[in-house]
């Protein structure tokens, strides 16, 4: 079943479909991720994020003429806290 | 072995595509020869650099950090035009993508679907005038121009009593085009400008408000600003003049396609609601209203691996990338019933960031006055003796009259 959104470890991928025409530019720039339906497009449902490259899916989303394409980025994992350095041993 | 890339051949003089000296009524076999010559090479016509294959055309419109589109109105120019005047197809980003934005929901495919009944209303009030009036009718002024002028009127929400004058404005752009040497209407059209932007002050101080996108984009704010009066000006004169010219242009080459194919017409009159889509889309495949686009390179790139040159021109010419036979077969031929779900998008609405933001709107104008019309005039044809001539120039595929004649009228209203 294809969806408008999918996430993975890298971040969220969604299609507006108020805003998607189906001109396919998408399907031009990852094919294992995208395909038009009815006039829109869809995301696989078996699409795995973390193997496409978080460049491409910025590139994805600016190169949508439409605007319908929105990549949200997950923020990294906060570091875990360190020992602090001791004064004078660096 | 060096790494630079081979640059366009020397100007040549001997390519077959010639619109301005020796524009082909039917251009696809100059096109054809010119591909298969070179489909990225330096024309002496046009100086600049020609596209003509498919993949090729493609990667131009794509490339659009280093060919930019500030360089042309109406012809290729010298200077970037001045910066109110980038507006959609004549802009880069960023400017390119603020403006876009604004306009991309009040044009997107579920907005423009509820404008299907107005459609069809209009189409059939055309076409009973058609009917009143006698059996001989000019396609251009009767019904094509009044079908495309009443959808641009109604989206942008052009008072009623201004929308003769948008009309005639719009006319100016096509006039323009045909007069190259002396820049056409420009003096007139800048003019329009000024008036524009009085009518974007007027709308900001609320005296004349709605819920048209001319009132949207007069109060539209990112991060707090408002565009420039002069931008909005700009965008709205474009808006009306090519979305205008341009719709009016596609009905027409479709219907007189279909008049010199005789068998596809009739295949369409026996199924009109099963072929309307895949009509429309071959129609504006095989001729669709753009011949090509203009671009100037701004920073060194390549095409398809030649290299293009700082301020080098450079046309993609839209019409023979559809006319490629590696993306289409028989490409050719007007072939009503082609299976678009298995085909390459046609570019006649470009590609990338300046896809036509009007698309949706086109292709509801298209499928319901092609289908009204032939619905209601299954005897319509050109007048015997009617050879249209081509606008000429590079940029567009227009017959700018055709006088056509029908039996008696056979169908009924859409509503």
């Amino acid at each position: 079943m294809s969806k408008r959104q999918i996430s993975g470890e890298s971040g969220v991928l969604s299609v507006d479909h108020t805003l998607c025409s189906g001109t396919g530019h998408c399907v031009d720039r990852l094919p294992q991720l995208f395909t038009i339906e009815h006039g829109r497009a869809w995301l696989a449902d078996a699409a795995a994020l973390s193997t496409v490259d978080t460049q491409h899916l910025h590139e994805v989303e600016a190169g949508c003429p439409w605007f319908a394409i929105t990549y949200q980025p997950r923020p990294p994992a906060p570091a875990e806290e360190s020992s602090p350095a001791t004064p004078g041993l660096e | 072995m060096s790494d630079t890339p081979p640059t366009p051949h020397a100007p040549d003089d001997n390519l077959r595509f010639k619109p301005y000296t020796a524009k082909a009524a039917w251009p696809w076999q100059d096109l054809a020869a010119d591909r298969a010559t070179c489909p990225v090479a330096y024309s002496a016509e046009l100086d600049a650099v020609q596209v003509t294959s498919y993949s090729g055309v493609k990667e131009a419109l794509l490339r659009h950090d280093a060919l930019s589109s500030t360089y042309s109105d109406l012809w290729p120019l010298d200077e970037p035009l001045p910066e109110h005047k980038q507006v959609l197809g004549a802009s880069d980003p960023p400017r390119h993508t603020r403006q876009r934005r604004l306009l991309v929901k009040a044009l997107s495919a579920s907005r423009i679907q509820h404008m299907r009944p107005f459609s069809e209303r209009l189409a059939d009030d055309l076409v009973d005038e058609i009917i009143a009036t006698g059996p001989v009718f000019d396609l251009v002024t009767a019904y094509a121009r009044r079908m495309s002028e009443g959808h641009v009127a109604e989206l942008l929400g052009i008072p009623s009593g201004e929308r003769d004058a948008f009309a005639r404005m719009a006319q100016l752009f096509e006039a323009s085009i045909e007069d190259r040497a002396n820049h056409g209407f420009s003096a007139e059209l800048n003019d329009w400008i000024t008036h524009l932007t009085e009518l974007v002050r007027s709308r900001r101080a609320g005296e004349d408000t709605g819920d048209d996108l001319i009132t949207q984009l007069c109060l539209a704010e990112v991060e707090g600003d408002r565009f420039d009066e002069k931008e909005i000006a700009a965008l709205i004169q474009l808006l009306a003049g090519a979305g205008i010219s341009t719709t009016q242009q596609a009905i027409v080459n479709l219907v007189y396609l279909l008049d010199t194919h005789p068998q596809q017409r009739t295949a369409y009159l026996a199924d009109i609601n099963g072929l309307t889509t895949s009509l429309v889309n071959e129609g504006l495949r095989f001729d669709g209203p753009v011949l090509g686009l203009w671009r100037r390179c701004l920073k060194p790139t390549t095409v398809q691996g030649t290299r293009i040159n700082v301020l080098d021109k450079v046309f993609p010419v839209v019409a023979a990338a559809n006319h490629d036979p590696e993306a289409y077969d028989r490409p050719d031929e007007f072939v009503i019933d082609r299976d678009w779900s298995a085909l390459p998008p046609h570019l006649s609405f470009g590609h990338g960031i300046h896809y036509c933001v009007g698309m949706n709107l086109a292709l509801l104008e298209l499928q319901v006055a092609i289908s009204t019309l032939y619905r209601r005039l299954p005897g319509l044809r050109t007048v015997k003796g009617c050879e249209p001539r081509q606008m000429p120039g590079p940029v567009v595929r227009s017959w700018p009259t055709l006088s056509m004649e029908y039996d008696s009228p056979a169908g009924v209203r859409n509503t």
